[in-house]
Parts: structure tokens; sequence; C-alpha cells
């Protein structure tokens, strides 16, 4: 049985990785936050969908080739 | 023998010819100038006309019109045509598949005709392999008409030809495609505007019809063995020309990346962009900071925690998609371009990265502002 996601620390690593490297100041509190590019869901709820683990990591990519 | 004549050469009988037929064809003007030339007005675009006669003759491939939110598919001698929403893939067929549908009429969507109309495509259609991925109406239409089209363009066949076609929403999606997608895929083959391939036509063995929203009414003409061609005007390579951009751009930066602010780098290549898909790198830039702010909104950063960069550029050959006749030249709308979905936006960079400097485009999250992509 998959557990759900409940807070940043469960987060997989990699993923928490790149939140911090996004939202040094706030990224535990930032992946409740609704984000706009994730259809108005946090990342966490994104995390806890079906396939949300691509969709995740595809608007981290995102946003990663846009700030470098 | 097909013999396109363009009213140019020969503009009294023509034009005579166009009149009749413009109450049909729902055109807002026809207009003459001076030096004999004649197009019409349709949407509030410019489009040359030509007439051609029809008859028939095996290489004579077929011509495809569209119809409100429908799409038809003409054979060109008159009478077969496939009507049904769409459907506009089905024209790879009949360009391949010239009079194969001549006396076939089908209207309507019900599973069997779907049905029916898949197995003509399947089995007598297109002996070149590409309609049964045409036909598969599971995709959504955008993606089918830019799957035909690059099919078409390469094929090696064509063309330049029009893949018309609307959404659900009556948005034109298609005309882009065909003739964005085929110049980039054979610009050598195909030119620079499917009036040359129009042209090439008189020797015999290409046609190709540009307009995917005129000839509302135009199965009449084709019944009647009259041959239509509307091509936006365009500039005499057929693209619009680029504009000089000079002034400041914007950006925010991780700000362990500020060195490489300015450059095309690998994790840019690697995302898929708005006008960049994956593998084609560019750096995109705000014309003001509120374009970015727009950006960061929609993606929730934090100002604070990024670095803002700018830097003053001057830079010509833009392809300016602010401007709405470009967009119309280009048969794109304003929310083709600010939508979710990149198909039509990535067919517009792969179609400018060999054409243009770099592109300034209308921002997807903030109305009235613009961003600056610069090509590497």
């Amino acid at each position: 049985m998959i557990t759900a996601m409940k807070n940043f620390h469960d987060l997989p690593i990699g993923v928490q990785n790149r939140v911090k490297a996004l939202h040094p100041t706030d990224y535990e509190k930032w992946v409740f936050k609704k984000v706009p590019a994730l259809s108005d869901k946090s990342l966490i709820e994104v995390l806890n969908e079906d396939d949300g683990y691509r969709k995740a990591v595809e608007y981290l990519g995102k946003v990663e080739g846009y700030l470098q | 023998m097909f013999s396109p004549v363009s009213t140019r050469a020969g503009p009294k009988t023509h034009t005579r010819v166009l009149y009749v037929v413009q109450p049909f064809l729902g055109l807002d003007a026809i207009r003459i100038s001076k030096d004999g030339g004649v197009w019409w007005v349709l949407d509030g675009v410019d489009r040359e006309v030509y007439l051609g006669v029809a008859s028939v003759q095996p290489r004579f491939f077929g011509l495809m019109t569209s119809v409100s939110d429908e799409v038809q598919l003409n054979a060109a001698f008159g009478g077969g045509t496939v009507s049904r929403r769409n459907l506009n893939k089905l024209a790879a067929g009949n360009f391949f598949g010239h009079s194969w549908l001549l006396g076939q009429k089908f209207r309507t969507s019900t599973a069997s005709q779907d049905s029916q109309i898949r197995n003509i495509i399947d089995q007598r259609l297109n002996p070149h392999g590409e309609t049964r991925l045409l036909a598969d109406t599971r995709m959504s239409a955008e993606e089918h008409s830019f799957r035909s089209n690059r099919a078409l363009a390469t094929s090696g066949l064509l063309l330049g030809s029009s893949m018309s076609g609307y959404d659900d929403t009556g948005a034109q999606f298609a005309e882009i495609n065909a003739n964005l997608y085929a110049r980039s895929m054979l610009p050598s083959v195909v030119g620079t505007h499917a009036a040359q391939v129009f042209y090439a036509a008189e020797a015999g063995y290409i046609l190709g019809n540009a307009d995917s929203s005129g000839l509302e009414k135009g199965l009449a003409a084709f019944d009647l063995g009259l041959l239509f061609i509307s091509l936006p005007r365009t500039a005499s390579n057929g693209l619009p020309k680029g504009i000089n951009y000079q002034g400041t751009v914007y950006r925010v930066v991780n700000p362990n990346y500020l060195d490489s602010a300015w450059k095309a780098h690998a994790g840019n290549f690697r995302g898929s962009h708005r006008y960049t898909s994956v593998g084609r790198g560019g750096v995109y830039a705000g014309t003001s900071r509120r374009a970015v702010l727009g950006e960061m909104r929609f993606y929730d950063l934090n100002p604070a925690d990024m670095a803002w960069v700018s830097r003053e550029v001057n830079v010509g050959n833009i392809l300016d998609l602010t401007n709405p006749s470009v967009r119309r030249k280009l048969g794109v709308s304003l929310g083709q371009l600010t939508g979710d979905g990149y198909f039509m936006t990535h067919a517009i960079g792969d179609f400018a990265q060999s054409r243009y400097s770099g592109i300034l485009f209308p921002s997807a999250r903030e109305a009235g502002a613009s961003h600056l992509l610069l090509f590497p």
C-alpha cells in the first residue's frame, strides 16, 4: 500500500532538493501552496495523485529551465 | 489537364467569374489592382485569388476545403465528399489518393459511418501508409492536424497544402501547420509559400491550397469543375518581415546561474518551453518587469529568492507575434499563442528558428505584456 505524502519530508528526496533550491526560504510551507501552473493545486496534492510524480517533475523541470 | 490560370494573366474573364461566385463564397470584398491582380478579402485578410479549371487527370490530386465547424474533403473532380467534424486529417488521403473518393459522400458522424470512412481510408485512399495514423480520431483534432501535416511534409512529395480545420470552439488551428510546418520541414521543396507550390502545379505535379477558411461553399464550385485557390497575401518571399527590436529586457534567474543568464544552456535545451520544444534552445526574457512578474506568479516563485538581470538589446529580424497583422498572416490567433497547449507555438518556433533571430510574443500570463525569445 502506498502511503500518502503529508509534508515536505515525505517527498522523494530528489524532489525535496529541487524544491529547496527553488524556494530556499519557505520550502516546507510552499509545498502546500496552490500554484497556478499546477492547475491551482499544491505540489503535495499533485504528488499524491495518480501520475503525480511525473507532473511534479515536469513542473520543476520547467521552472528550473526558466530560471537558469 | 489541370490548367490553373492566374487572374493576373487574364483579369477580365476571371474577374467576371469571381463576381458571380462572390455571394456563394461569402467574401467581404473582391479587389482588383491596377496591374490586373485580383484578390478577395475574407475575415479581414487579403487573399490572392487564383482560378483554374480542373479536369480528370490522374496526377491531379484532391483539394480540401473547410465548412464552418466541420471539414470537407473534396475529391478534385466534384461529387466526392467526405464531411465530418474534425476529419481534416483525411485530406492527406485525398492528396495522395486523388479520385478515390469520387462519387462517395458521407455526412454526419455516426459510429457506423466513422467506421465506413476509416475503412475507405485504410483500404483505398492511402497507399503511402500515412492515413492510418491520420485517421485515428482518438487524438485531439489539433494533434491530428499537426501529425498529418508532419506526415505530408516528410513524405517528400508535396506541398504547402491546406489542412484546414477548426477545433471544437470554432477556432481555426490548422493553417499554421500546413503552411509553416511543411515549410520548415521541406524548405527546398515547398519553398516559402504555398503560392509557389501552386505555380509548380503548372508543371503538372503539385497542387496546393492554402486557404483554410475561405471557400465555405466551395463544394459547389468544385462540383462544377471550377477550382479556386486563395492564398493570404504575404511578402514576396512568403514570410512576415522581421522587425528590429531595441530596448531593455529582463529575466529572473537562480542566483547560482547568474553567469549563464543570457545563454541558451543545457537546462534550457532539456526543457519544453512555449516556443522551443525539447532540444530547441533559446533565451526567454520579458520586455518589462511586469511580464516577468506574471510568469513568476504563474509558477509561484518568490522574487526575493531570485536574482533580477536586465540588458539592452538591439536585434534585427525578430518575428513579431504581438502584431495582429503578423498573426493573421500566419493564420494563428492570440488565443492559440497564449493557451496552455504548446502544439501551435512549438510549430511556430520550429518554423521561426531557421528564419528569424527570435520571436517577440504576447505574454500568456500578463495581458498586454510581451516576451522576447532569442534563438541561440
